[in-house]
């Protein structure tokens, strides 16, 4: 359990920190999630963004952006929360983890353009395939649970899920190729 | 390389299911390959936007809205989003977002044709295809007056108080909450014309469906309550999976189906017959766990016992605050002391402590419990739920402006007033989650309830259970931030409005036994009065800080 120092007051400038943080804490959480999958995990590394930010606020000034500085934290602790804490003992080597993200991410505008696509493509995917994501994205289940769920096999539930990605990136792609960008 | 390997092992890693081997194997492709990783970027990249994207449907949804702003920079402060969210009527959303509404129709109707076909709408029912297995406090009128055990044929069921249990061949489970009335039509359907019934139904009996006068509720494998209020309301919850609301009469909006996800709930108002609106979730509306007789004195619920005490003291943070389950750090000089009504009143209680400082509001209490600290239920899975396992509930206002008693109250076919959806009125509910031996926070705001924040980022809570395992101690910090009070946290002099409810389960953890509420605005210090704490916030009673 982490102690808390409450002498060590945060000045208005943290709790701005903080509120904006709150703000986008989806999408941190979402970056977080392309790094590490477990959804249990990601959550606690959130929450160590967090306190990183709240931290290091001073570091951070108005006018430069704000989710992108989060995101270097967040790949930071997230690093450190796998080498330290994660729950499972097989992962990606950390060479090829740095080399995957070391090109930065999406910005915020980039990601909630995304984020509004795949909504309106989710819409249109097949009701049982619809369910299947909705478990494992909204209910935060893993293919087992969803397997006990609807009665399928586990199998079954992983590669009904892979198609319904397949689906979905193919039905963003055409939307965005509408629209004059690539994915 | 091979892309078909490549993509079973970012299953694999998606799924937390790499072994050392698969792991070090994956990690040499990425190593060696531009378009490994390219592939691999894509598809991390949609797990994660999947997550958000799904969420944020999930939450729009809730609040009846189909179309949002398409850029982040749009959507304004939380709390005017939350508003706009939770005003928005059926009229609104039409001219909002009628092509979205469109979408929504014909997913829900192809929704509907894709999964009801196969199933015969009335099958021939069986002579007895139920049975009355728990009946707690039962009195039954009219011809039908079963007993625990007995079995059960099409009829009507009218329960005039208690609480009964039926399980269907099928394998669906009924729990109906008196005073109800329910006809058992068959294995796959029912029809409630009033009272509160919980449905539980595994995936063989997929497509069960609670019939009322106002729509249809269809389940897909699922959990969920109805109630139906005659010429009142009637009101559907889904705690898990997927419920299709069928309407006898079209909405204003024209649309005759609602697809149901859980945490949602869907409230027909009986004033017009036909307007259909999405408000907001309440998990007490329901009784979903059967109670055993062990918890009634006479015809109440027990736990229970009627409030004391209309305040309790915040005093200002002595130092440094350790949050460990350890109180030896802290000011108790405000601590309020309550115990349950006789026989439980050696074992259910409550000794609760708040503090503050400038960044911080600090919680702590002692729970009498013999079962403590057991709760099963998850918070990413269903959140809402969890107080029923064993929790500590607090509601409060840090908003000086409002002023005590606080008039805001759940708004419904009313017109909300700013209060009553203010960012600044808070729902918290802190329990020890079990399986993973951690404390979790959950927090919903206004009296809507209809955003809220699971294990939120800044927050820290301890759980610590006695030597004698009858009762345990949690303590923690909540940062201001979080109660929409980060600029403006109370100060010594503010009396704002407050209530503490205290949870107790079963063994298992999750079966609600029975609680306590206490801080209370005395006029409604007892059951009597007919007005709930999360409904109505006149009912709190008060903080006073020191």
């Amino acid at each position: 359990m982490m102690a808390y120092d409450s002498n060590n007051a945060p000045e208005n400038h943290t709790l701005h920190i903080q509120q904006l943080f709150v703000r986008h804490q989806q999408a941190v959480l979402g970056y977080v999630l392309s790094i590490e999958p477990n959804f249990a995990d990601a959550e606690d590394i959130v929450q160590e963004v967090f306190l990183a930010v709240s931290r290091k606020a001073q570091m951070w000034s108005a006018g430069t952006d704000f989710f992108a500085w989060v995101c270097a934290v967040a790949r930071y602790e997230t690093l450190h929360f796998q080498r330290t804490r994660a729950r499972r003992t097989a992962r990606l080597d950390e060479d090829v983890v740095e080399l995957l993200h070391a090109a930065g991410t999406l910005d915020e505008f980039q990601r909630q353009h995304r984020v509004d696509v795949l909504r309106r493509c989710l819409r249109r995917l097949a009701p049982r395939a619809k369910e299947l994501v909705w478990r494992r994205y909204h209910g935060a289940q893993m293919p087992e649970q969803i397997a006990s769920g609807v009665g399928w096999s586990v199998n079954s539930v992983r590669v009904a899920l892979t198609r319904a990605r397949r689906v979905l990136r193919d039905c963003m792609e055409r939307q965005f190729s509408a629209g004059g960008e690539s994915l | 390389m091979n892309v078909q390997r490549l993509h079973e092992l970012i299953d694999d890693w998606r799924d937390g299911m790499l072994t050392e081997q698969a792991a070090a194997e994956l990690s040499q492709l990425l190593r060696d390959s531009d378009e490994a990783r390219r592939i691999f970027r894509a598809e991390s990249q949609m797990h994660g936007l999947l997550h958000q994207a799904v969420t944020a449907a999930a939450v729009e949804e809730t609040a009846g809205l189909a179309a949002r702003p398409a850029h982040p920079a749009a959507s304004g402060r939380p709390e005017k989003s939350l508003r706009l969210k939770a005003r928005i009527t059926s009229r609104k959303l039409q001219v909002a977002g009628t092509s979205a509404l469109v979408l929504a129709a014909l997913s829900a109707f192809l929704w509907l044709s894709l999964w009801r076909q196969p199933k015969p709408r009335h099958p021939k029912p069986a002579e007895s295809f139920a049975t009355l297995t728990r009946a707690a406090g039962c009195v039954w009128e009219g011809p039908t007056r079963p007993r625990a055990g007995d079995r059960l044929a099409v009829g009507v069921l009218n329960l005039r108080k208690g609480t009964a249990e039926v399980k269907l061949s099928s394998g669906v489970d009924l729990l109906i909450e008196a005073p109800a009335s329910v006809e058992l039509v068959d294995t796959n359907n029912c029809v409630l014309t009033a009272g509160r019934i919980v449905a539980r139904v595994p995936p063989a009996a997929t497509g069960y469906v609670v019939d009322t006068p106002k729509a249809k509720f269809v389940d897909l494998g699922t959990e969920f309550g109805v109630l139906v209020e005659p010429e009142r309301e009637t009101i559907a919850q889904v705690f898990d999976g997927i419920v299709v609301a069928e309407l006898k009469n079209s909405d204003s909006t024209g649309k005759r189906s609602r697809r149901l996800v859980a945490g949602e709930t869907v409230r027909i108002d009986a004033s017009n017959g036909v307007e259909l609106q999405m408000v907001a979730f309440s998990y007490e509306y329901f009784l979903r766990t059967f109670s055993t007789p062990s918890v009634y004195q006479g015809e109440e619920l027990i736990p229970f016992k009627p409030s004391r005490m209309s305040s309790l003291d915040v005093v200002a943070a002595p130092g440094r605050v350790t949050i460990d389950g350890d109180l030896s750090d802290w000011d108790l000089s405000g601590v309020f002391e309550a115990r349950c009504a006789e026989p439980f009143a050696e074992s259910h209680s409550v000794d609760g402590s708040m503090m503050y400082d400038e960044q911080h509001l600090y919680v702590a209490a002692e729970v009498g419990d013999p079962m403590p600290m057991r709760n099963v239920i998850g918070p990413n899975t269903d959140p809402w739920s969890a107080w029923m396992g064993g929790s500590v509930q607090l509601r409060l206002s840090t908003d000086r402006s409002f002023g005590w008693p606080l008039t805001a109250r759940k708004p419904y076919s009313r017109e909300p007033r700013p209060q009553d959806l203010s960012g600044r009125i808070a729902h918290l509910t802190l329990w020890y989650f079990q399986p993973r031996e951690q404390p979790c926070l959950e927090i919903r705001y206004g009296m809507n309830m209809d955003r809220g924040l699971v294990n939120p980022p800044g927050w820290q809570g301890a759980f610590r259970k006695a030597a004698d395992g009858k009762s345990y101690t949690v303590e923690c910090a909540i940062p201001w931030a979080l109660l929409g009070a980060g600029s403006d946290p109370p100060q010594a002099g503010d009396e704002l409005g407050l209530s503490w409810t205290v949870n107790w389960s079963d063994a298992s953890g999750k079966l609600w036994k029975g609680q306590l509420v206490e801080i209370k605005n005395p006029p409604y210090a007892d059951r009597g009065k007919k007005a709930l704490t999360f409904l109505d916030a006149a009912t709190w009673g008060k903080a006073v800080y020191k």
